[in-house]
């Protein structure tokens, strides 16, 4: 059992390496706020042009790149907590309560915003692995997923960071390259699920796994850390394994490319209207059968009607959708020619959608 | 009971770099110990394999009876904390006061009021950061550090770089009272051996990642002499003595001996106009370290 003292001693000292972090976190929030904060009041002078959304991918950003950070300062804090006279196994465990902590602030950070701008979005739902972000409740699913990928990152960044710090930079590398090949050779699976989703339970246990792996893995990594007193030379050893991992790196970015475009097609269309438009946008695609189509509508309207139709080969009415909606249907694909319109009548708003074949 | 450090036939490779060879030896409680060698002896290495902060490539190393690795009881009673040399850019962010916060957390038995005492013995300013502290104010905090964590086994490695004559006066003068007070395992490692010397009780000698000797510091004191007169009465009179130095001036010489004379030896050298003193540690060190093969002579 780890004593409660060694904890707060280390927690400490992450906390005081990382406070730099939260520094440049809290200027780049500012400068952002007091920007927009300028431009409203001074330039366009009411409050009203005040947009989230502007400020979002700013502190995206900056969360996202806190998850790559804060596991590095954690592994730049071994040496002096071995110093100290840290057991291997206890920094391992006090890094994953530390980035366990951060990942959850940053996900609570994260969802406020998205809850923030989802509530108070007038144009088109933002969608997000298969979620329309409408409202609070929309963003649940969605922070617990953030929660466990976070906490992915985190610990395989710290995986990584223990790996450079215990092999020397040929190997980190190599560790580095080989784990983006994974995510790479998947291309496809992590684009249809950021865009349609699939099963949150079965991913977010397979993330919970993956973590428990990476764990395991830092932990052997970390069992022989020493505090070093010499720089790691570049071995012939460390530089063929970097270049063997550049080959798979290679050839996960060649066959992941290849099998994104495979078996599959997406149809989609995104437009804005206004002043009363009165047309119809008309468009078809082939199935080869025994296929289906996963597709996301979404539309907004200021006023007027809007219809969107999706008709099978027997020129039967399939799906059909309008006004203010936001769907994500799945529909069977029987062989032949599929047509869909959009009919806009005397409207004034936007629509997208998104569909894909497989 | 137990001894305090237990190490068997340890070895240290650094990749292909043998820093420490088939080391033994073993350190008793509540001693302070000199441990002495030239630069890249292996004397660094040593302490921190101590302390649990290099893992040996072979061997077995105990303290208090226990090994080191991932033993939280057996780290809790070792304080080695070097010369902040390995610690990273923002660990560096650090000021004073977050160097002591963080080590009393650490140490079980850390002495806070001891702690302040040295800081104001060294006039130490504890909000100054890392990168504005001279090389002798950074030693002051790894002093503190060592001597108020009240460690059973405290490692100290070349503690006063950087530190004037004075400071240097004050550290041993604190370091005696404190262990006459608080009585405990020193290792204290040194290039300044004469100054320091008189701490000493056991010294060891490490030359070339081995241990040359390891004696107490009375044993040292017998067995090394400096006997000077004519040489061809010198070369007769010590020809079955270890002598480690030998200086010639003209028909007049020097021999440095590491080897035991008894009181007669020393009556018949005197007879013979030849002169004998007792060598210091440090020149002691010199002559071994610098001719190894004198040890056998």
């Amino acid at each position: 059992m780890l004593n409660p003292k060694v904890i707060r001693a280390h927690l400490g000292v992450y906390w005081r390496t990382q406070k730099i972090l939260f520094l440049i976190f809290f200027t780049i929030l500012i400068v952002n706020l007091g920007l927009q904060t300028f431009i409203a009041t001074n330039i366009n002078a009411s409050s009203q042009s005040f947009d989230i959304a502007t400020l979002l991918p700013t502190l995206i950003g900056v969360l996202v790149g806190m998850l790559v950070a804060i596991p590095i300062m954690q592994v730049t804090s071994i040496p002096y907590l071995l110093t100290l006279g840290s057991r291997r196994k206890d920094i391992l465990f006090t890094a994953t309560v530390n980035n366990g902590l951060y990942t959850t602030a940053i996900t609570a950070i994260l969802s406020i915003l998205l809850g923030i701008y989802a509530t108070s979005s007038n144009g088109l739902a933002t969608i997000f692995m298969g979620t329309f972000l409408t409202g609070w409740s929309s963003i649940l699913p969605i922070g617990i997923f953030n929660l466990f990928l976070f906490f992915l990152v985190t610990n395989i960044i710290f995986f990584i960071g223990v790996t450079f710090q215990r092999w020397g930079v040929m190997w980190g590398l190599g560790v580095l390259v080989l784990i983006l090949s994974f995510p790479v050779w998947f291309l496809k699976e992590v684009y249809h699920f950021y865009i349609w989703g699939n099963s949150f339970l079965l991913v977010c246990f397979g993330m919970v796994l993956a973590c428990m792996f990476f764990i395991f893995l830092s932990r052997l990594a970390l069992s022989k850390a020493e505090v070093r007193p010499y720089r790691r030379k570049i071995t012939i050893v460390s530089f063929i394994f970097f270049v063997c991992m550049l080959i798979v790196f290679s050839a996960s970015v060649y066959f992941g490319t290849i099998h994104l475009s495979s078996d599959t097609s997406t149809i989609n269309n995104s437009e804005g209207f206004a002043a009363h438009d009165q047309r119809v946008i008309e468009n078809s695609f082939y199935s080869e059968g025994n296929q289906k189509l996963h597709l996301s509508w979404r539309s907004h309207l200021d006023e007027g009607n809007l219809v969107f139709t999706l008709k099978s080969p027997t020129q039967e009415i399939v799906y059909t959708a309008s006004g203010s909606t936001n769907e994500m249907v799945t529909i069977p694909l029987t062989e032949g020619e599929w047509n869909y319109s959009v009919t806009i009548d005397d409207g004034n708003g936007r629509y997208s959608f998104r569909g894909l074949i497989k | 009971m137990e001894n305090a450090i237990e190490v068997t036939n340890l070895t240290k490779k650094y990749g292909t770099t043998v820093a420490l060879e088939n080391i033994t030896m073993s350190c008793t409680h509540d001693k302070i110990y000199g441990l002495l060698g030239r630069n890249g002896a292996g004397k660094t290495t040593l302490l921190h394999l101590l302390a649990g902060q290099l893992l040996p490539t072979q061997g077995s190393l105990h303290i208090y009876g226990e090994n080191v690795y991932e033993n939280s009881e057996a780290l809790a009673k070792i304080c080695y904390v070097g010369s902040f040399s390995n610690i990273n850019n923002y660990v560096k962010t650090f000021r004073v006061r977050d160097f002591l916060k963080t080590a009393s957390l650490f140490y079980p038995n850390w002495d806070q009021d001891f702690a302040d005492k040295l800081i104001k013995l060294f006039s130490l300013d504890i909000k100054k950061h890392y990168r504005n502290l001279s090389s002798g104010m950074l030693s002051m905090v790894s002093i503190i550090i060592s001597l108020a964590s009240r460690a059973p086994l405290t490692l100290l490695d070349e503690p006063y770089t950087g530190l004037d004559a004075a400071a240097r006066q004050e550290f041993y003068d604190v370091l005696a009272e404190d262990y006459s007070n608080n009585p405990r395992t020193i290792i204290f490692s040194t290039h300044l051996i004469d100054e320091a010397s008189k701490l000493f009780e056991d010294v060891i000698l490490l030359h070339q990642g081995q241990i040359l000797l390891q004696e107490p510091l009375e044993t040292l004191e017998e067995l090394s002499f400096v006997v000077s007169g004519d040489e061809e009465t010198l070369k007769s009179m010590l020809s079955h003595k270890k002598i480690i130095k030998k200086e010639t001036m003209g028909r007049r010489a020097a021999y440095s001996l590491f080897d035991t004379l008894s009181e007669k030896e020393t009556d018949a050298l005197t007879q013979a106009g030849l002169e004998v003193r007792s060598l210091t540690l440090q020149q002691l060190f010199v002559y071994l370290t610098a001719n190894k093969e004198g040890l056998g002579c």
